[in-house]
């Protein structure tokens, strides 16, 4: 609010500050006349020129100039016809002010006299005055594209700390020391009991590191990027796990290299593991599936554990959300199904279209 | 002498790792695996066993669910083994208890477990009162950190059964024991109302009576009653009262 009103301050005081520019010029023009009329009279004009300038402020707000594209010549063409008409009338309340000021009401009215001066007025200030309306587009333009600039670097930043976040997290949270640890002492115990075992764990758990550390800094990366990732975290878990753990994946070919959000899966899948298989002793089945259709891939993560049960949300999901959220603009769903005793189903739909190539 | 041991781990990989070690320490012999607190708690009881190795990440019930229901009265001398938990390792080094961090080595473990023979033979009758770790007051401390439990373990005969605290509906007290209210039926408990009222979030249990204490979500209406007093009902028909001197329990509400 503060700022809004901030705005209009400036607008106004610009608007003033004209006025008082031209007061003196006319003063210097016509030293006869009484200084303070010349003020009274300038003020005036330029008040109302100002009043004028809102409406092309507001024609601007809705028809804004987005790019020099010659496909938008309609909104060109239009801002110069407003402005043109804008500064014509202007003038005309310009003249009328200053007939009012300099002679009163009488000589102001006598339309014989009106019509004789005004030509002369036009060609005197008619190309200022639309130069004045044209600096009020260009203003609330340059303002617009500031602001729009501004928005965006926010958000660039916003999703920066977001993705900073989850890779963080991915290091942290899903590689959490638990997880390290415990594979680490699986291995101690594979090496005696299966050497060929403990070799496999461990090049498993190479895999797994590598390939959390060497994310690449983008955000988006093709499924069958994200699907390794997920892999190799699940072969380890698998051995954790042993009989526990049944993993199936259906993800037909020609989507792998359909581009997803980086990380996106994995905080579902360890959730799948936490809450649906690992808080049970017996086995447990994870599902992992993908389909598309004409606008949107669809990812379903589905476990047979107790059940997700609404209001419990972890941080991991709330992290999810909001990277979403960040990249897709609402435009993706992400939707939890939850049958007491029978397990939890994630689906996430998210448009094929890419957000990069919409937003440039 | 011979030392009866117990393996608790949810993982299997993990127990073969502790007996790999056990091979050759003939004087211990493993009398038992579990792959859950649940039993656990049945092989302590009907093992007795004199040295129990206790993971503590376990589903459902985890291992300091175990000692709590066992009893850490009762608990037999315990070499505790976590992956990592800065929590629990804060209340071992306070109350100088040995654990052992995943992944150990030999030496460590021949070490702790060194330690925990020394424990058991002074434990043994004719050897004077036992100087082993103190478990309950591990547990008391623990228990100011985490004050809430989500389970709890309830013993029918010789089966245990784990309650969803959220699955309770109400308690009520019976001399020396509390009965607890779950969904059509009931389980008899040997506590005290104070000491399980402690155990339960009070956002969702409050006392209402000397004898009840109420899980809120089960609770349809409130009803003047006489003397101050009020009925409450229950979701399932039941009727309680909320006494007077309860009052300011549910005080929000009235």
């Amino acid at each position: 609010m503060q700022t809004a009103g901030m705005k209009w301050r400036w607008y106004w005081g610009i608007w003033g500050l004209m006025g008082l520019y031209m007061a003196t010029w006319d003063m210097v023009m016509y030293p006869a006349s009484p200084a303070l009329r010349l003020l009274l009279l300038n003020l005036l004009q330029n008040g109302v020129w100002g009043l004028l300038g809102l409406y092309l402020i507001w024609l601007a707000d809705r028809h804004p100039i987005e790019s020099f594209a010659w496909s938008r010549w309609r909104t060109w063409i239009l801002h110069l016809l407003a402005s043109v008409l804008v500064a014509a009338l202007g003038l005309f309340l310009a003249y009328l002010i200053s007939l009012l000021v300099d002679a009163g009401w009488e000589k102001a009215l006598d339309l014989k006299a009106f019509r004789k001066g005004m030509p002369r007025f036009y060609r005197a200030y008619f190309h200022t005055n639309l130069l004045f309306m044209w600096a009020v587009v260009a203003a609330f333009h340059a303002l617009r594209i500031y602001r729009k600039y501004k928005a965006r670097e926010v958000e660039a930043a916003q999703l920066e700390a977001r993705f900073a976040e989850a890779q963080n997290l991915a290091l942290r949270m899903q590689l959490q020391p638990h997880f390290l640890f415990n594979t680490l002492h699986s291995i101690s115990a594979l090496v005696h009991a299966d050497p060929d075992g403990a070799d496999d764990m461990i090049s498993r758990l190479g895999d797994f590191l590598r390939m959390t550390l060497e994310a690449p800094p983008d955000q988006m990366v093709p499924l069958r990027k994200e699907l390794a990732f997920i892999r190799a975290y699940l072969a380890i878990e698998q051995v954790r796990f042993q009989d526990r753990l049944r993993v199936e994946m259906e993800v037909p070919a020609e989507l792998l290299d359909l581009r997803v959000p980086s990380f996106i899966l994995q905080p579902l899948v360890e959730n799948a593991l936490k809450h649906g298989l690992a808080d049970r002793s017996r086995n447990g089945t994870l599902r992992l599936g993908a389909s598309r259709d004409s606008e949107y891939l669809t990812l379903e993560v589905r476990d047979d554990g107790e059940g997700f049960q609404p209001g419990r949300e972890g941080t991991g999901l709330g992290n999810v959300r909001a990277r979403l959220g960040l990249i897709y603009k609402g435009r993706h769903q992400l939707d939890l199904i939850g049958a007491p005793g029978r397990g939890t189903l994630v689906v996430l739909r998210l448009p094929l279209a890419e957000p990069d190539a919409e937003a440039s | 002498m011979n030392l009866r041991a117990l393996v608790v781990d949810d993982e299997a990989l993990a127990r073969q790792r502790i007996r790999h070690l056990l091979r050759r320490s003939t004087d211990i012999e493993v009398v038992g695996e579990c792959a859950d607190g649940l039993e656990a708690v049945k092989a302590i009881e009907e093992l007795s066993p004199e040295l129990v190795f206790l993971d503590i990440q376990m589903p459902e019930l985890d291992g300091f669910g175990v000692v709590e229901a066992v009893g850490a009265d009762r608990m037999p001398p315990t070499l505790f083994i976590t992956a990592y938990d800065q929590h629990a390792l804060k209340a071992f080094e306070v109350h100088a208890l040995d654990y052992l961090l995943k992944p150990f080595s030999p030496e460590r473990f021949h070490q702790a477990l060194e330690r925990a023979r020394r424990w058991c033979q002074r434990n043994t009758p004719g050897n004077g009162p036992g100087t082993g770790p103190d478990l309950e007051a591990l547990m008391a401390s623990l228990r100011q950190d985490r004050p809430w439990v989500d389970r709890l373990l309830v013993r029918q005969g010789d089966r245990h059964i784990l309650v969803r605290t959220s699955a309770l509906q109400w308690i009520e007290a019976e001399d020396n024991y509390v009965r607890l209210h779950v969904e059509g039926t009931s389980y008899l408990q040997r506590q005290t109302m104070t000491g399980l009222l402690m155990r339960l979030d009070p956002a969702q249990f409050r006392r209402i009576h000397r004898s009840a204490i109420v899980n809120l979500d089960c609770i349809q209406e409130f009803q003047p009653w006489t003397g101050g007093d009020h009925l409450v009902i229950m979701r399932d028909g039941t009727r309680l009262t909320l006494s007077r001197t309860y009052r300011e329990q549910v005080g929000e509400w009235l």
